[in-house]
C-alpha cells in the first residue's frame, strides 16, 4: 500500500515536473545571490544562510504536499487507504525531496562559496536528522493549512515557530561541525534533536486520525 | 445562580487583594548597598564607608556593631566562624556609616587573599550583610596566628528584625516584589494552556463544540498572561540587567511561545467552516503545547542563560526565596490561576451566547 502511495506521489511530481524545476532554480538563484553580494562569508553567516535557504525550500516543497488533493479526491483516497498511510507516504516523499535539496544546496554553496568541513559526512548526518524532523513537521502543518484559505501564508505562519527549535539546534550543531569538531564528541547534542523528531512522530500519529475526517 | 458557584471566585479576589496589599506595601529589610574600599591589606587600619538601604542608623547609633566575617575557602563546608569587630563607628545619617577596623597582620586563610563578608548588626532592624564583598590581601600566610587574632572572646550575637519584612537583595532591591507577578503569570499561563489542551482532547473525542470554545477561551487568556509575563519580565530586566530585552535563550523561547499561540489565533481565523475550524485548531493546540514544553523547560537549561533557573542558576532556590516571600508567592500563583480561569469562563460564555444568537438568526 505504502509503495503504491509513494508511486502516486512520484507520478504527481512527474506530471508537474516544472514545480520541482522551479524549486531547484530558486535554490540555485538564491545561492548565486548570496555568492554575488555577500563576498567573504564568516562561518556563522555561511551557516545561517544555508539553514535559512533550506528552511524556505522546505516550506515551498511542503506546502505543495496537500495542494493537489481537492475534497472529492480526498474522500476517495481516504476510502482506499488510511490517512496515516497517506501521511507517511507524503512525509517520506518529502523527506527524500528536502534531503536532496539540502545536499544540492551544500554542493552549490561549496562550489561558489567554499567552506571547510561543510562537505562532510557529519554534515549529511545532521541534514538527515533535520530533514526527518522537518518532513514530519511541515507535512503536518501543510495538512493543517490545507484546510484554511490562504494556504501558503498560513503554512509559513504556523510552521515557522514550530520549526524554530529544530533549526536552532541544527544551527548550533552544524556550527560545531564547521569549527572542525568531530561528530563523535557531539553525540549527546543529537539526543534533543532526535527527541524532537520522535515527539513530532508520536504527536502526528496520535492527532492525524482525529483530524482528517470532516 | 447560587453561592455555590462563585465561592472560588471570591477566594481568587481575596487572594489577589492580599497579594497586592502585602506584596506591594511590605517594606524591605535594611541592607548594605555598597562598601568602599573593597580591597584592603592585612596589618593596616581599614576604614570602610558603608551605604545602606532602608536603615535607621541614627536611632540605634550606640548599639550598632559592625563585623567582618571570613568566608571559608570551600564555601560548602561549614567551618568555624572567624570574625573581627570594628573598633570605631561613625554614623552620618540613617543610611551612611563609617567603620574602622584594625586588621591583624594575618588572616585565617591558607591563601594570600581572603574573602570577607561585612555584617552590620542593628538591634531593631536586624543584621544586614554584604556577602563576599571585601578582599583582604596578606603578604605571607600564617594560619594559626590568623585564627587566633580573628577569634572573638565573645561570640557575636546577631539580631533578627521582629517585623514582617521582605529580604533585601543587592541589584534586585525593591523589584523583588515582581516575583509575585512575573513568575505567577507564567505559572498561570501554563495552567491555562494545559487546561485548553485538556478541552481540545475532549473535543477531539466527543466532537462537542462547547469544549472547543472553552479551549479557545483558555488559550486567549493564557496568551494574555504570557504577554503580561513578558512585559513584567522586560521591566525587571530593565532594572536588573539594564536592558529591556536581551538575546538570552529563555527570553527568546518565551517570545517563541507567544508566536506559536499567535499563529493558533491566525489559524482559527483562516478556517471558515466551524466544525473543521474546531477540529484543526484542537489538533494544532495539542501540538503547540507539546512543542512549547521543550522550548521553555529543556532548551534553556542546556545553554548558558542569565535568567534564573537556567544555565546553572537556581530558579527558586533557598537564596532567592525566603518564607516571607513564599507566604505571598504561593497565594499569588493561586490567585492568578483562579482569576485566569474566571476570565476564560467569561470569554467562553460570551462566545457561546454569541454562537446561540447567530444560530437563532440563521434559523
Amino acid at each position: 500500500m505504502l509503495k503504491s502511495l509513494l508511486k502516486k506521489e512520484l507520478l504527481f511530481e512527474w506530471r508537474s515536473l516544472f514545480q520541482l524545476g522551479g524549486l531547484i532554480s530558486f535554490l540555485i538563484g538564491v545561492s548565486y545571490l548570496v555568492y554575488f553580494f555577500a563576498g567573504e562569508l564568516s562561518a556563522r553567516v555561511w551557516n545561517l544562510m544555508y539553514w535559512i535557504i533550506f528552511l524556505f525550500l522546505t516550506f515551498f516543497a511542503a506546502s505543495r504536499s496537500y495542494e493537489e488533493d481537492n475534497t472529492r479526491y480526498k474522500i476517495y483516497t481516504y476510502q482506499l487507504s488510511s490517512p496515516i498511510k497517506l501521511f507517511v507516504a507524503k512525509a517520506s516523499y518529502l523527506f527524500v525531496i528536502i534531503f536532496l535539496f539540502g545536499f544540492l544546496l551544500v554542493l552549490i554553496f561549496n562550489a561558489w562559496i567554499p567552506r571547510e568541513n561543510s562537505f562532510s559526512l557529519s554534515w549529511f548526518f545532521i541534514l538527515a536528522i533535520v530533514s526527518l524532523g522537518f518532513s514530519l513537521l511541515t507535512a503536518f502543518t501543510s495538512f493543517i493549512a490545507s484546510h484554511g484559505q490562504v494556504k501558503q501564508i498560513l503554512m509559513v505562519i504556523i510552521s515557522l515557530p514550530l520549526c524554530f527549535p529544530l533549526v536552532g539546534m541544527a544551527f548550533s550543531l552544524s556550527m560545531d561541525v564547521l569549527n572542525g569538531e568531530s561528530i563523535r564528541l557531539l553525540v549527546t547534542k543529537f539526543y534533543p534533536l532526535l527527541a524532537i523528531d520522535l515527539m513530532a512522530l508520536a504527536l502526528v500519529t496520535f492527532l492525524l486520525p482525529l483530524t482528517w475526517k470532516n | 445562580m447560587s453561592e455555590k458557584h462563585y465561592w472560588w471566585k471570591i477566594i481568587g479576589v481575596v487572594l489577589m487583594l492580599f497579594v497586592l496589599y502585602r506584596g506591594l506595601l511590605t517594606p524591605l529589610k535594611h541592607g548594605i548597598r555598597d562598601v568602599t574600599p573593597d580591597r584592603v591589606k592585612a596589618g593596616t587600619i581599614a576604614v570602610f564607608s558603608i551605604h545602606s538601604y532602608n536603615s535607621n542608623y541614627l536611632e540605634t547609633a550606640k548599639d550598632i556593631k559592625v563585623y567582618l566575617k571570613h568566608v571559608p575557602e570551600d564555601r560548602k563546608k561549614e567551618s568555624a566562624d572567624y570574625v573581627l569587630r570594628a573598633t570605631e563607628l561613625e554614623v552620618f545619617d540613617n543610611n551612611n556609616l563609617k567603620a574602622t577596623f584594625q586588621l591583624p597582620k594575618h588572616i585565617p586563610d591558607s591563601r594570600k587573599v581572603g574573602l570577607f563578608t561585612l555584617i552590620v548588626d542593628d538591634p531593631i532592624d536586624g543584621a544586614a550583610a554584604i556577602p563576599s564583598k571585601i578582599i583582604i590581601l596578606q603578604d605571607s600566610v600564617d594560619l594559626t596566628f590568623g585564627i587566633s587574632q580573628w577569634t572573638l572572646f565573645e561570640k557575636p550575637h546577631f539580631h533578627f528584625a521582629n517585623k514582617y519584612l521582605f529580604p533585601y537583595r543587592n541589584i534586585l532591591v525593591e523589584t523583588i516584589r515582581n516575583t509575585f507577578f512575573h513568575v505567577s503569570l507564567w505559572f498561570a499561563m501554563f495552567l491555562m494552556f494545559g487546561m485548553s489542551v485538556y478541552h481540545s482532547l475532549r473535543f477531539l473525542k466527543s466532537n462537542d463544540q462547547d469544549a472547543d470554545l472553552r479551549s479557545f477561551a483558555l488559550v486567549r487568556i493564557g496568551l494574555l498572561f504570557g504577554i503580561l509575563g513578558c512585559l513584567t519580565g522586560s521591566l525587571w530586566a530593565k532594572y536588573t540587567w539594564e536592558t529591556w530585552w536581551t538575546s538570552d535563550i529563555k527570553l527568546n523561547m518565551a517570545a517563541l511561545t507567544i508566536l506559536i499561540y499567535l499563529s493558533y489565533l491566525v489559524l482559527r481565523a483562516a478556517i471558515e467552516d466551524k466544525d473543521r475550524k474546531a477540529r484543526i485548531a484542537s489538533a494544532y493546540n495539542i501540538f503547540a503545547l507539546v512543542a512549547v514544553i521543550p522550548l521553555i523547560f529543556v532548551l534553556p537549561r542546556l545553554t548558558d542563560s542569565l535568567h534564573p533557573g537556567n544555565g546553572g542558576n537556581p530558579a527558586i532556590g533557598a537564596d532567592d526565596m525566603d518564607n516571607s516571600l513564599r507566604i505571598i508567592f504561593y497565594p499569588a500563583v493561586l490567585a492568578f490561576m483562579i482569576i485566569g480561569l474566571w476570565m476564560s469562563s467569561l470569554l467562553y460564555r460570551y462566545d457561546s451566547v454569541k454562537n446561540q444568537l447567530e444560530e437563532k438568526e440563521f434559523n
